[in-house]
């Protein structure tokens, strides 16, 4: 591989998700990156290691350097997005599944006389855990289905802010943009 | 961890889509280590021998009760402003068996005194080596009252004959840098806090090398705390093997030492005497974007051609003298300027250093003027704003009386816990009427400081450590053309900012204001 002129070249070495690397390599390049180098990551299967260049004195260039910082943000802000869609209700479900859970089980082992509790008290704890868990099978889709729409709506502001970005880049540099 | 057929691991949690490879980040840690390591190593002995001699000599307990008695006098009588004075008194009272002895250890008077005495004698040499000019054609007296300081104060000499141009970000600052580094003929002189490995080093060797085999003189100082960690061994060898003269300030030794925490964060670049630049940037790849540190990184500068160089030149080859105690023929690298037109206007130009080796803070005492006299505007920039009780309430007062005061700070910190000072210092601002303004997604460095007839470009920060411990580099000027420039500057960032409210304020958790509490109490030592 011939060594980059960095006299006149400006070189950054970027690690990228495989999955987002059509979208992002086609951000940077309206930013007036072009691809020098494409590796695998030698650590992690799902990371791809990129070398891009770009001449170095460009026009504009302070303000290019201060969009692509807004563009990157944008880009792990609305990944760590999608990454975190559901983590409450992951939560909440995790939660009270092992605590349904257990209820039932202790219900189910007083009633089998494993546990020397009250017969009642078995009963208690079977029809609560399965309450619980009934409650849950209600509740919790529900909750996936506002998470769902408060993240779609998040997803759109962060598209819309991206488009936006976009737009300002391509005003300075005059690149193509699909 | 989840590995798959290849040996690899499957996922990198902690990158959501991309991240920048900042390779020369975790350079010189393990040194890093092993000094603070030692030096708390040394640390703890001290305190071990002091339990023991407690617990030997049951009388030093009276004696380290008169000990600390005596030390409060002295911080109460001392020039310390008020938090300082509070904060080590209640210090000293806590750990009474041995807090006098830390005080005295830190004491830049008593630690500094054969140092200063030293820069002592090399300021006498250099003292009359300019005249100051006719101040008393200048029509806006506080611009008079500002440059009469800077003389009395460091002889730093107010100029006529000079060209300035500003730079709003570090990358046009560099390559204008580049771009004059390439003309020298005669020597290049480089002093800056941090100095790394990098793309933006190769370039500046590259031309300093050719500029050696023509025989120009090129001298570099580098401050060994800001410089140990990004500046390979083998980098500072291929310099010197390339015969261009390296010296490093205040070299990192593993002792227990308070006088290692003064610092050398000066940003000077002087070429051939004509030309010299300063400003907030040092000469590292995240200064100019090219790596990420903190998000995008904005960072100012300014560039001079003409006399007011020679001030740049003097301050330079003064810490070469202090640093390699090699005699030095000043005037054989001043006066060496083109001359411009000096009859244009009322503008002056008066390049400044500050530091420990002067009694008083210079920088501290030029922000205080230059926020005494602002009577339509006052716009600062800092990474940090940790200003003593005096410079906070000139602020107040000024916001209150109907001065347009605008604050800029980052978005992102690069130190957590002074970033809460800093956010917790312009939040207690808003209730008088200061506008602070916070750069989305990025890091501001730069040091200016604006009002309607002056301005301040350098290395200044307003925090205790900028006014007190640290070399300091900047440049007074009340040339319009700057002004205009650094006026369009704020302008512009705000465009970029994010403007702080009551809500902000009201959003803070009860655990960050009692942080920041904290952190405030012992804020005179940031």
């Amino acid at each position: 591989m011939k060594t980059i002129n960095y006299n006149d070249y400006d070189t950054i070495k970027l690690y990228v998700k495989k999955s987002k690397q059509d979208s992002i390599i086609r951000h940077y390049q309206i930013l007036g990156w072009q691809v020098y180098e494409t590796q695998d990551n030698n650590k992690y299967d799902d990371i791809v290691d990129l070398t891009l260049i770009r001449e170095h004195k460009i026009k504009n260039k302070d303000e290019l350097q201060l969009l692509q910082v807004y563009m990157e943000e944008n880009f792990n802000e609305t990944a760590k997005l999608e990454k975190e869609k559901h983590s409450k209700t992951t939560i909440l479900g995790l939660c009270f599944g092992v605590f349904s859970l257990s209820l039932i089980v202790l219900g189910v082992l007083t009633l089998l006389k494993v546990l020397t509790l009250d017969l009642f008290a078995g009963i208690a704890l079977l029809v609560l855990g399965t309450l619980i868990a009934i409650s849950q099978a209600v509740i919790l889709p529900r909750l996936v289905k506002n998470e769902n729409a408060k993240f779609r709506d998040k997803l759109k502001e962060k598209e819309v802010e991206l488009h936006l970005i976009s737009e300002k880049i391509i005003s300075l540099t005059g690149e193509h943009y699909e | 961890m989840n590995k798959g057929t290849n040996g690899k691991i499957k996922t990198n949690d902690s990158i959501f889509a991309l991240k920048l490879r900042t390779e020369s980040n975790g350079l010189g840690v393990l040194k890093t280590v092993i000094v603070v390591l030692l030096i708390a190593i040394q640390a703890g002995i001290l305190v071990l021998a002091y339990l023991y001699f407690m617990s030997v000599f049951q009388w030093y307990l009276a004696f380290a009760i008169i000990m600390t008695l005596i030390t409060c006098v002295y911080v109460l009588s001392s020039d310390f402003h008020g938090q300082a004075k509070a904060t080590w008194i209640l210090f000293l009272l806590t750990c009474f068996s041995f807090g006098y002895v830390i005080y005295f250890m830190s004491d830049k008077h008593i630690l500094f005194a054969k140092s200063r005495k030293k820069f002592e004698k090399i300021l006498k040499e250099t003292e009359n080596l300019q005249k100051q000019i006719d101040l008393s054609t200048l029509n806006e007296k506080e611009v008079k009252i500002n440059c009469d300081y800077l003389f009395n104060a460091g002889k730093f000499v107010a100029h006529k004959n000079t060209k300035t141009t500003y730079y709003p970000t570090g990358t046009q600052l560099f390559d204008s840098i580049l771009d004059e580094l390439r003309k020298a003929q005669d020597f290049i002189f480089i002093e800056f806090f941090i100095v790394s490995n990098g793309v933006l080093l190769n370039r500046i060797l590259d031309i300093l090398k050719e500029k050696v085999k023509q025989n120009v003189d090129v001298r570099i100082i580098y401050d060994d705390m800001g410089s140990h960690r990004t500046l390979k061994r083998k980098t500072k060898k291929e310099i010197i093997d390339a015969g261009i003269k390296l010296q490093s300030f205040n070299k990192l030794v593993p002792v227990f030492n308070i006088a290692l925490n003064l610092r050398d964060h000066r940003k000077i670049i002087v070429i051939d005497g004509k030309v010299a630049f300063t400003g907030g940037a040092n000469l590292a790849d995240e200064y100019v974007n090219e790596k990420r540190m903190h998000g995008y990184w904005k960072d100012s500068g300014i560039k001079l051609e003409g006399s007011a160089v020679d001030n740049l030149s003097i301050a330079f080859l003064s810490q070469w003298k202090f640093i390699t105690n090699k005699n030095i023929d000043y005037k054989s690298y001043l006066n060496r300027a083109e001359s411009f037109n000096d009859d244009v206007d009322d503008a002056v130009v008066v390049p400044f250093v500050s530091g420990p080796n002067y009694t008083f803070s210079i920088a501290q005492n030029m922000y205080a003027n230059i926020i005494a006299n602002a009577k339509e505007k006052l716009y600062i920039m800092t990474p940090y704003f940790i200003p003593d009780e005096t410079l906070m309430n000139l602020i107040k007062n000024k916001a209150r009386s109907g001065v347009d005061v605008r604050i800029f700070i980052p978005d992102i910190a690069d130190k957590k816990f002074v970033y809460i000072v800093t956010r917790n210092n312009v939040e207690k601002l808003l209730d008088y009427g200061v506008k602070v303004y916070t750069m989305t997604h990025s890091f501001i460095h730069s040091k200016i400081i604006l009002t309607e007839n002056s301005a301040i470009v350098g290395s200044i920060n307003v925090d205790l450590r900028s006014f007190n411990q640290q070399f300091e580099s900047a440049v007074y000027t009340n040339e319009k053309s700057i002004l205009d420039a650094v006026m369009f500057d704020f302008t512009d960032t705000i465009r970029y900012s994010k403007e702080l409210t009551f809500e902000d304020r009201k959003r803070n958790k009860v655990s960050y204001r009692m942080l920041a509490g904290l952190f405030n109490l012992i804020s005179p030592f940031m």
